[in-house]
């Protein structure tokens, strides 16, 4: 009796305990991004932090890092507590593993456990996932055949016991790295993370006289899903389709050169919504394809989560209670699920689009909520390698991003969704790689229209001053980002090489070569005669719009002398476009 | 008879203008408050000259005039700056369109903003020029396509003109020749160039600081002329000084050609004020905390200075959510905002639980206790309830607060759907605000790899004093100081910087590869520009403090590192390395020792001499009455209600007196709050310290 007694928690000290949480993983991202030493971590935020049940789901995560990280390494931890069993860790124990099928789906990115005891008891976990500056591999991104040639394999193994470094795990990881100095220190970063949030959360328990955390768990679960119920409940009972529609050109590595357009890649979308549950399931959509661009599991899983949480219940913070009413279907051999041993490194390339998919089919359910698609799904990703002047090695990677869709009340931008990765400045380009930037300029007319239109496109131009390597992971240009709800589809991207169209995968720039890449632009919301005048005059006048699109997509007549609009020949064309004569 | 001299400090607030006049010799201290004047701050500031000089002060005999102002600011919140033209090198005229670095700064905002150019895309021109990383010329200045943008921008009726040039750091030609066409064809324009406002690698920020500058410099310019002419038609003939944003002071010319030095004027001053308290305590570490109506701010102090950061925003369209703003670039005093204040709204959250902030009544309507209309129960509510608030003695009586109201409020909007009895739901409301700030200091505070339980807590604002020892015992602060009539001592600070002027120049190198020769002619050439600065401004003892932003090559990230005499002496620059990788290791707190670094900026700032502060004792001649006011309940979270807390009267207190909690000292700026069991006494500058 006295034992459930102490499980009741007045809400107050939930919420105090709660945000303390999200406070413990703040505290470790910023700690891991303080001390993190490669650029891909520090200047892209290629890692994420989190806290963890013995169960395996999700309590609290940080604020900044990459969306789905968060997602997958509770997947990992789950699929870890299966091989090592909660009973048999101890502590000072640090689990380590980079296996695709169960963390995140790619050999790059690390994910580190570890159990937080309290009490001679395991309480939690920490958790912390960072992509490696590198771990071997063939680094050409569109030519492995396998997860082999990609990098280092890691299967769940302790990289600590008992506090005790398990240093043959740390020589084999040195061994194959290219600069394992920084592969070492970014793992001390994790360390150093996991170590500030056991520390954290056994100072909390101690402070409010708590054995484990068996009271919080359930009031933050129960609460996020109720939160998450009431809104899905609203979706009217149902089964939604979308049939997503993909650049299938992605290099062959077994028909290397071989660019024909084949018929489009389906990612089909089945959501099925009954009562307060939802169901996606990705069946019938294409098969596995030949090549790294396939998405995981756990990133199909983490990305669909990750779309409907944003859109279901905004701004409140991520658990795993969140992701109880949802359910992800996602057969193997799919492009939706690669089947091991599978190459993964360009696995955005698919995995980014599944919330787009889901956007699509739920669009007439909720038309208030979703997204259009935009040009950063897949984010373009420009990877090159060479020899800077001093004759050192460079392998770098540069975030193309694309206009964003529509949103539900707000035109897009040019940003990374659905993952998060930010640009890199053009003068570091310059400074640390032999290139000369001759362009980075929005795209005008890229945008698809709408009442909320798309973000724009961008168009950034690189000269080589020395031979470069590069791979590409680019789509959306042969099917452009789409609108929903009689939003227009945004421009479909296009990347040359000296002025000659070229399809993305890896290649060679030797010096005077010039790539310019033009980033596809956001699909819009809502017909575009539905947008406000005063809102096309302002794209017009910033030169974004021309005038003819104004009139052509809009139906906004704009004087081209004053750029102001003549309201009643406007009131006269959005009519006859709308179909809707005023003399009926 | 010798003439006393005088230094004037003026501290413009969003409600109060607070002077302070200083006389040297005797270290007494003159204060002044009258109301801001929001539309023309000069005129409140002349008006309290006015009132200051009615009491006896002669403007002749003011050498100085030392200023801090929050229009800079307001004019960026507000978007009321001029109208701005910008030249960019060709082809890169969007990269004010591509917001920061293309992040979203909340993943879980399905509606996210970003700030809009201060520049429309049609002033944004292009000129053919294009320089290379290493300072080389790759593409000469197109001269005629430069005049045709000039004339364009002209056209279409520009007031200032920002040019930012890719590269522009390493070779400053190019600007610099864009100036003197713009000033042939417009000679009364106003042009800023980035290489000048902020020279770094990096063209967003550099473009963003140098719109930011230009979109301001109209404004200041008119601004300051008028205060000028004010002082001057007063008889004023010293030097009129303006803080910076880092706590420094810069000349009236050096704010007008660089007015966005001047963005977080204001609160460096009111920075300032937490260390001159600290020292008076002295105590060189501690944690400014100014909690106010909507908002709280936080500013770590570390061995008697402000910690600076390079990655200030302002005008954020989501409030308190870093990268929501525009990026400032500029060095400024590392302030904390936290969504906490007395007006802070408690609600309830879509998981059913008590959330408090960031949406805040305010001033307007304000807490339901004001009786404005305001219906959602706030921080200062609770307050009341709490019996922290004597609802009788708000303002020193000049306003009474519904305590009834405040009551229902709470009980309607949080305890009845919650189940829980007022007491508990007032408790609830405060406890959680006081966790919110603790939290946010302290993850802050980890960011800058500082222990901040080491620091003593400095509290001021309305609701600092009230709420400052539950910060402090959450963040195991050793003291908690409530300074006396904190506005006032906002305008003392200003009266401790020194004037203080930072040249700087990015020369990207990597340090293995640098000479001890290169190294010294470009601190020379820096040393110089500041030497010229201040013996204009007639400060003839010049102290140099030069430092280089290094990183480790590869590192996207640059620690600012202090450079000694003895690093320019031959081999010096294997000592510069050690004390970069120190002060990395201080930082960071990783070793990495073994890496190489490269350099990027270099920087020198110019100060004059620290000026000496003596005050003199406050007037203590007054007649004094009876301290304690009489006694009343107040509730604390660990111990439920306790009858009988002492209720003392702040001007009643003396230097050495000495109380035990649970008590409340009362003065018109604010009430201070001492928990059960602590203990306080009144230092001999008449603050009030006490252990939690």
């Amino acid at each position: 009796m006295a034992n459930k007694e102490k499980q009741i928690i007045d809400s107050v000290t939930v919420k105090i305990l709660w945000d303390r949480l999200a406070s413990i993983a703040n505290e470790a991202t910023t700690t891991q991004h303080r001390t993190a030493f490669s650029t891909v971590v520090r200047e892209s935020n290629d890692f994420a932090c989190a806290i963890m049940d013995v169960g395996g789901g999700t309590l609290a995560q940080s604020e900044i890092g990459v969306p789905s990280f968060v997602a997958t390494q509770a997947i990992t931890l789950q699929n870890v507590l299966k091989l090592f069993s909660l009973e048999s860790l101890k502590p000072g124990d640090v689990i380590i593993t980079n296996d695709p099928w169960i963390a995140t789906a790619q050999v790059y990115d690390f994910t580190c456990l570890a159990p937080i005891f309290h009490n001679n008891k395991v309480v939690a976990f920490a958790g912390s996932v960072a992509h490696s500056p590198d771990i071997g591999g063939v680094q050409r991104w569109s030519t492995a055949l396998d997860v082999f040639e990609e990098g280092l394999f890691v299967p769940p193994m302790k990289l600590f016991r008992r506090g005790v470094r398990n240093e043959d795990l740390f020589t084999l990881i040195a061994a194959n790295s290219r600069t394992p100095g920084y592969t070492l220190g970014d793992l001390d970063a994790q360390l150093s993370a996991l170590h500030i949030m056991q520390q954290r959360v056994q100072e909390l328990l101690k402070e409010n006289e708590m054995d484990d955390l068996d009271a919080l768990v359930p009031e933050i679960y129960g609460r996020s899903e109720t939160a998450i119920r009431a809104v899905l409940r609203e979706i009217p009972d149902g089964v939604y389709k979308y049939d997503l529609l993909i650049d299938n050109r992605f290099p062959d590595p077994l028909m290397p050169g071989n660019v024909e357009p084949r018929a489009p890649l389906v990612l089909r979308a089945s959501v099925t919504i009954s009562g307060s549950d939802i169901v996606v399931d990705y069946s019938g959509s294409s098969s596995q394809v030949n090549g790294g661009v396939n998405s995981g599991w756990t990133g199909t899983q983490a990305y669909t989560g990750y779309g409907i949480r944003l859109i279901t219940v905004p701004y409140l913070p991520h658990n795993a209670g969140f992701l109880r009413p949802i359910k992800v279907i996602a057969p193997t051999g799919t492009i939706a699920n690669a089947q091991y041993p599978a190459a993964g490194l360009c696995r955005h390339a698919i995995g980014h689009q599944v919330c787009d998919a889901v956007y699509g089919a739920l669009a007439g359910a909720i038309p208030e909520r979703v997204w259009a698609q935009g040009g950063s799904a897949p984010g373009w990703i420009f990877i090159v390698m060479g020899k800077d002047s001093r004759g050192n090695t460079y392998n770098r990677l540069i975030p193309i991003n694309g206009g964003l869709g529509a949103m539900p009340n707000k035109d897009g931008m040019i940003a990374s969704f659905p993952s998060n990765m930010s640009n890199t400045p053009l003068e570091v380009v310059e400074d640390s790689m032999p290139m000369i930037m001759e362009s980075k300029a929005v795209i005008p007319d890229s945008a698809g229209s709408g009442k909320y239109r798309g973000g724009f496109g961008q168009c950034l131009t690189f000269r080589a001053t020395a031979p470069i390597i590069f791979s590409i992971v680019a789509a959306r240009i042969l099917y452009p980002p789409q609108g929903l709800l009689g939003g227009s589809p945004g421009r479909g991207g296009k990347i040359c090489l000296n002025s000659e169209e070229i399809v993305p995968g890896d290649g060679q720039l030797l010096p005077g070569d010039v790539i310019a890449f033009e980033s596809p632009g956001g699909g819009g919301l809502h017909p575009p005669t539905q947008r406000a005048v005063e809102a096309v005059i302002e794209d017009v006048q910033d030169e974004l719009v021309s005038i003819q699109h104004a009139a052509s997509d809009y139906g906004v007549v704009i004087n081209s002398e004053t750029l102001e609009a003549d309201l009643d020949a406007t009131e006269r064309l959005r009519a006859l476009i709308d179909g809707n004569d005023q003399d009926q | 008879m010798t003439t006393e001299k005088l230094r004037l400090g003026i501290d413009v607030g969003g409600t109060f203008t607070d002077l302070a006049l200083l006389a040297d010799g005797s270290g007494v201290v003159t204060t002044e408050k009258v109301l801001t004047t929001p539309r023309n701050p000069s005129e409140g500031v002349l008006a309290g000259v006015d009132k200051l000089a009615s009491g006896g002060m002669s403007c002749t005999k003011l050498y100085s005039v030392i200023h801090g102002t929050t229009l800079v600011a307001n004019a960026l919140i507000e978007r009321k700056g001029a109208r701005t033209g910008l030249i960019t090198t060709a082809g890169f005229r969007d990269i004010l369109h591509f917001v920061g670095r293309e992040l979203r700064y909340d993943m879980f905002d399905p509606n996210i903003s970003f700030p809009k150019p201060l520049v429309p895309r049609a002033l944004r021109l292009e000129v053919p020029e294009r320089v290379g990383s290493d300072g080389n010329v790759i593409l000469p200045l197109d001269e005629e396509r430069a005049k045709e943008a000039i004339k364009i921008l002209l056209a279409a009726g520009v007031e200032s003109i920002a040019v930012c040039f890719l590269q522009s750091y390493a070779h400053t030609d190019h600007e610099r020749r864009m100036r003197e066409l713009i000033l042939s064809e417009c000679p009364e324009m106003r042009v800023s160039l980035s290489h000048e406002v902020l020279p770094q690698m990096r063209e967003y920020e550099r473009t963003s600081a140098t719109v930011i500058n230009a979109f301001v410099q109209p404004l200041m310019g008119t601004y300051l002329k008028q205060l000028e002419s004010g002082l001057q038609e007063r008889g004023f003939a010293g030097n009129l000084f303006l803080m910076t944003s880092t706590g420094g002071l810069v000349s009236r010319e050096g704010a007008e050609a660089l007015p966005i030095q001047l963005v977080e004027s204001g609160p460096a001053a009111g920075a300032l004020a937490a260390i001159v308290a600290g020292k008076n305590a002295g105590e060189e570490n501690v944690l400014s905390f100014d909690m106010g109506g909507t908002t709280a701010k936080a500013a770590i102090i570390k061995g008697g200075r402000a910690l600076v950061s390079k990655s200030h925003e302002v005008a954020r369209v989501r409030r308190f959510k870093k990268g929501s703003g525009l990026p400032v670039g500029i060095p400024v005093m590392d302030l904390l905002e936290i969504g906490a204040g007395g007006g802070s709204i408690a609600e309830i959250n879509d998981l059913g639980l008590i959330q408090i902030g960031p949406r805040s009544a305010g001033a307007e309507p304000g807490p339901v206790c004001y009786q404005r209309g305001g219906t959602e129960p706030t921080v200062t509510d609770a307050d009341v309830v709490l019996g922290y608030l004597n609802p009788e003695f708000f303002l020193g009586g000049d306003m009474t607060l519904d305590e009834e109201a405040a009551r229902r409020a709470i009980e309607t909007k949080i305890g009845k759907p919650l189940g829980m009895d007022l007491m508990t739901a007032a408790a609830a409301i405060s406890r959680m605000v006081m966790e919110n700030m603790a939290e946010a200091a302290r993850v802050h505070s980890v960011e800058m790899n500082v222990d901040i339980r080491r620091h003593g807590l400095i509290a001021f604002g309305g609701a600092g004093p009230v709420h400052a020892y539950g910060v402090a015992r959450r963040l195991g602060s050793p003291f908690v100081m409530c300074p006396r009539d904190a506005g006032v001592l906002s305008s003392l600070g200003l009266l401790v910087a020194p004037l203080a002027v930072e040249f700087s120049r990015t020369a990207a190198e990597d340090l293995e590869f640098l000479t001890v020769t290169e190294v010294v002619n470009i601190l020379l050439d820096l040393e110089d520009r500041g030497r010229k600065v201040l013996d204009q401004a007639g400060v003839t003892e010049h102290v140099f403090e030069r430092s280089v932003d290094m990183h480790y090559i590869g590192q996207g990230f640059e620690v600012t590192t202090i450079i000694t005499d003895e690093m320019l002496t031959n081999g010096g620059l294997q000592l510069l390395k050690n004390r970069f990788d120190e002060t990395y290791t201080d930082r960071y707190g990783i070793k990495l020792a073994e890496l190489p670094a490269r350099t990027m900026t270099w920087r020198v700032l110019a100060s004059g001499p620290t000026p000496e502060i003596k005050l003199g004792a406050p007037a203590g001649n007054l007649p004094r009455g009876q301290a304690l006011k009489g006694n009343r309940p107040m509730f604390f979270p660990e111990y439920g209600v306790v009858e009988d807390c002492a209720v003392y009267s702040r001007l009643e207190l003396e230097s050495g007196d000495e109380f035990e909690g649970p008590a409340a000292i009362e003065d018109k700026a604010s009430t201070v709050i001492i928990p059960p069991r602590a203990n306080g006494w009144i230092d001999d500058q008449l603050n009030i310290i006490f252990n939690v």
